[in-house]
């Protein structure tokens, strides 16, 4: 017997250095890190005994999917034979004598293996090994016919063996992580044909492996792996990463009871790693001489449990070349958290455009600065991913960016609903580097974030409908408008329009609690009424349609009830106020962008009556809340320009 | 960089060119497996012809015909748990010059001569028919070779006072008619006693004989497996396998399951533990073998 845990390429630590211990089943079946997405292995081997054998030792494929990494491996040079005699001997009728033979050969043919990352710190596999006992056994054959005589006959035992093991990871840190292994978990075997082979059957018996792996720097790795038999192994790593690759160097030493001396071997193998290749060249070194020629006794007292390793093992060196196929890019920047700030109002949509509405903590994997450009996809809202923005982070730096959506202008969004962004982060590639979704709360058209200032968005949607609307109201009172002198013409515009659409209109409160909802001028003129929100952007729409300067003014310090009216600019300088009124109460002085005064009128639109009492109530919100109770100063009070 | 993809690209095509071998065998070879090694040996060539079915109370049954021979033997049969003994001294001396053959030519045997005396620890041996019998187209056929020297002791009415004595020694004198008395003492083995124990069964092909003796490591071992004819007396020995003498040998199925059951209803296990030596005997080179046989019967499987 021998132990299990002998790795062909050497016993190196798993995540040291990708793809070094890639083609143990033997005992590494929770072995996850190392491929990307396709990685194709050979490997040849070459033995010392009498003579030198080389030969194709195996050939593996892995496959990365995600957290998940599957690996088929066939190995037709990994056999052991033996030739003995069987002991027995015809005497020939003219005095010859023949000894029988016998040739047993143990295979391992085919291995499937499976593991799964959970997290950074937990993997788990499990390995499935076909092998095949071919023993073939002369034997005395009697002939009774005219002539007795003795004949050699050849008796051929195929013995196939399935087995199953399990092993576990877990990487406590970057310095230390253990595993465990099942050994001969679950086994299947066909019954042998002839009864003299149970023998020499493969020993199967159950066993448990337990092993570290301790970092104490970032480029040494010291291994210790024990087994229930109390075989050990014990080995060190040392790498060295350049600029053109990762050069790694392993020195491993194994004791087992079956064999001598108390080291009976050791194991030096070197690799080097590439980008698209790795190399590995490892050997390993029998203590005592192995002869081609072997103990019958030890063989059949002791049997032997592993094919690679056993007591009657030879010198060996060995070559594998794995190549990694990715199609994959490989990770270079890892999405750590997304923080969703605001939810999504589609009418908001320029909102979005320079404000985000998301921010994503990043951390560069790489030790070069990157670019790293960011996108987002809102189902229900987007098609395809947006990218927006560009950003530049240090190696190995971790930092927050900022992620923009993009709102399509004419986004028809009919209820509110819950819904998810999908967001990407690429580096270089068309493929993203990670990717991660968040719930976010899509909104509905008419809805409104309850931010006076973006009450322009629903103002200036439909504009060509306002102004269809207002035009036909001037030109219905067009020979009224050409008697009243060009200064006063913003001003009668403003009047008429508004005495026009207010006495269809009712108002109708908004029952939503938290948003309000808003309507657009084209809905809320087929609607016949609105609230306050919506009638001052029906007629702060329908002014501006026609070019007359409007504003809205958001009063928030009424008992948390907000309201809102409209600001018209009549364009009339302060001389000129008198035309209108000649109280100084119901207009207000603003300078326009070149700092020329302006008379601006407050209307309120919920009166409901005609535009003088709107005028008049409007002034009075203005005043009580603006100016004597300092609103504006304080801030209770925002005057937002619609334009 | 591509300058290392070359390089690989070389070492992977000399490999594949090199690498047509597989892992070498490890050849086994012990002393320890002596334990079960055997030698077998076919001795009845046919069963049909009864040339092969002359006793063979000794080790040299169909060879040592055409050999002069002092065979000293102490025997024991088993049937069926009854064990019974026997003693037999015998000399034969074939006349070299005096050939037999059957009708197809075969040499079946020497005409014998009796040229004096013999003597077994001093008892004189009587002097009895010598007679073999051998198929001869299609017909069994009985033919006297001549006298041989002979003490019997056991079942039967000729009773001789020789008693086979186990490891000691047996003297033997030739008193020649013409010429000096030859004198020699032939020394005798360990008694041996075996055990045949049958396992398995020839539907699963699983047939085997476990045979066991009192292991003494005496050089001189043999056992000879032999069946027995359907409604007759006449045993043929079949194999003689040589092995050593260390109380155990199982014999291997292959050698039982072919022994016709139509044919023979019964098989014989004979341990042989004998001294072989040659000796001049008046100008005839002599086989001189002292042996003791256990021969055991049991129903044919």
């Amino acid at each position: 017997m021998a132990q299990n845990s002998f790795d062909i390429n050497g016993y190196w630590a798993n995540g040291l250095i990708p793809n070094a211990r890639i083609n143990s089943l033997e005992l590494n079946q929770s072995n996850f890190s190392g491929v990307r997405d396709w990685l194709f292995s050979i490997t040849y081997s070459s033995e010392f005994s009498d003579k030198s054998n080389s030969y194709l030792y195996q050939i593996s494929a892995y496959k990365n999917f995600n957290n998940h990494l599957f690996h088929l491996r066939y190995t037709p040079g990994l056999q052991k034979e033996f030739l003995f005699s069987t002991g027995q001997t015809i005497l020939l009728s003219d005095s010859n004598s023949q000894s029988l033979k016998a040739d047993y050969v143990y295979k391992e043919l085919f291995g499937f293996g499976y593991s799964y990352s959970f997290n950074e710190k937990f993997n788990a596999g499990f390995s499935l090994r076909f092998f095949n006992q071919d023993f073939t056994q002369e034997v005395i054959k009697p002939v009774f016919s005219d002539t007795n005589y003795l004949m050699i006959e050849t008796e051929k035992d195929e013995i196939d063996l399935w087995k199953a093991d399990l092993s576990f990871a877990y990487k406590f840190n970057n310095n230390l992580s253990i595993y465990l292994s099942s050994i001969n978990l679950l086994s299947s075997e066909s019954k042998p044909l002839y009864d003299y082979n149970r023998n020499y059957l493969l020993k199967k018996e159950r066993g448990l492996s337990i092993g570290f792996s301790f970092m104490p720097f970032n480029s040494t790795a010291i291994n210790f792996n024990y087994e229930s038999d109390k075989s050990f192994s014990a080995s060190i790593n040392q790498i060295l990463k350049l600029n053109f690759g990762t050069f790694g160097f392993a020195l491993s030493a194994y004791h087992d009871k079956s064999q001598n001396p108390f080291i009976n071997s050791l194991a030096p193998s070197i690799i080097y790693s590439a980008s698209l290749f790795d190399i590995v060249l490892s050997g390993v070194k029998y203590s005592e001489k192995r002869k081609q020629v072997s103990s019958f006794s030890k063989f059949s007292e002791d049997g032997i449990k592993n094919i690679l390793h056993n007591q009657f093992s030879f010198d060996r060196v060995n070559l594998s070349v794995n190549f990694k196929l990715n199609t994959k890019i490989e990770q270079r920047i890892k999405i750590l958290d997304v923080d969703i700030r605001k939810d999504i109002f589609p009418a908001l949509n320029e909102e979005y455009l320079d404000k985000p509405f998301a921010s994503a903590k990043v951390v560069n994997l790489t030790d070069k600065i990157l670019t790293v450009k960011p996108a987002v996809k809102i189902v229900g809202l987007n098609k395809d991913a947006i990218q927006i923005g560009s950003y530049q982070v240090a190696a190995f730096d971790t930092v927050e960016i900022p992620i923009y959506a993009f709102i399509p202008e004419y986004s028809e969004i009919s209820k509110t609903e819950l819904s998810y962004a999908e967001i990407f982060i690429y580096s270089a590639s068309e493929q993203a580097d990670d990717l991660t979704q968040k719930p976010v709360l899509l909104n509905s058209i008419n809805s409104w974030d309850g931010q006076v200032k973006n009450l322009r968005y629903f103002i200036k949607r439909d504009l060509s409908n306002s102004q269809n609307y207002s035009r036909q109201i001037i030109s219905f009172h067009k020979s009224e408008l050409d008697t009243i002198p060009i200064a006063l013409s913003d001003f009668y515009r403003a009047k008429l329009i508004f005495n026009s659409f207010i006495k269809d209109m009712t108002y109708i409160s908004d029952p939503r609690i938290k948003w309000d909802f808003v309507q657009y001028p084209s809905e809320t003129l087929k609607l016949k009424g609105g609230d306050c929100d919506d009638l001052s952007v029906l007629y702060s729409a329908l002014l501006e349609s026609i070019g007359i300067e409007t504003a809205l003014v958001d009063y928030r310090s009424r008992n948390d009830i907000r309201h809102v009216n409209v600001l018209v600019n009549t364009k009339l300088s302060p001389q000129q106020a008198f035309l209108i009124t000649e109280n100084d109460t119901k207009y207000f002085i603003r300078k326009n962008q070149f700092g020329i005064d302006e008379v601006w009128i407050a209307i309120e639109t919920t009166s409901l009556t005609d535009f003088d009492t709107a005028w008049n109530l409007g002034s009075e919100i203005f005043n009580d809340e603006a100016l004597n109770k300092m609103g504006l100063l304080n801030s209770n009070v925002q005057i937002i320009d619609v334009n | 960089m591509n300058y290392l993809i070359k390089i690989s690209f070389l070492l992977l095509t000399l490999f594949i060119l090199y690498s047509c071998d597989k892992p070498s065998p490890t050849e086994l070879v012990d002393g320890s497996i002596q334990d079960d090694n055997i030698e077998v040996e076919v001795i009845a060539k046919d069963t049909e012809d009864e040339f092969y079915s002359n006793g063979f109370d000794t080790s040299g049954v169909s060879q040592n015909q055409i050999n002069s021979i002092i065979s000293i033997t102490g025997g024991k049969i088993t049937v069926l748990g009854q064990t019974e003994k026997y003693s037999i001294a015998q000399t034969i001396i074939y006349d070299k010059s005096n050939p037999v053959y059957n009708s197809l030519g075969r040499l079946i045997g020497y005409k014998t001569i009796t040229p004096g005396t013999i003597r077994f620890n001093n008892l004189l041996t009587r002097l009895v028919d010598f007679r073999i019998k051998y198929r001869d187209a299609g017909q069994i056929l009985d033919t006297l070779l001549g006298k041989k020297y002979v003490l019997y002791k056991g079942r039967g009415f000729f009773q001789d006072s020789f008693e086979f004595p186990y490891n000691s020694q047996v003297s033997f004198s030739f008193n020649p008619l013409i010429g000096n008395t030859v004198n020699f003492n032939v020394p005798t083995p360990v008694e041996v006693t075996g055990t045949v124990r049958i396992e398995g069964n020839r539907v699963q092909r699983n047939l085997k004989a476990i045979l066991e003796w009192n292991g003494t490591n005496n050089p001189y071992f043999s056992i000879i497996i032999g069946a027995g004819k359907r409604n007759s007396r006449e045993v043929f020995p079949l194999y003689r396998i040589k092995t050593s003498d260390d109380g155990r040998l199982i014999i291997p199925s292959k050698l039982l399951m072919d022994i016709s059951r139509d044919r023979f209803d019964r098989l014989s296990f004979t341990f042989i533990r004998s001294f072989d030596n040659r000796e001049n005997l008046n100008e005839h080179n002599v086989f001189v073998s002292s042996q003791s046989i256990h021969t055991i019967y049991i129903a044919l499987p």
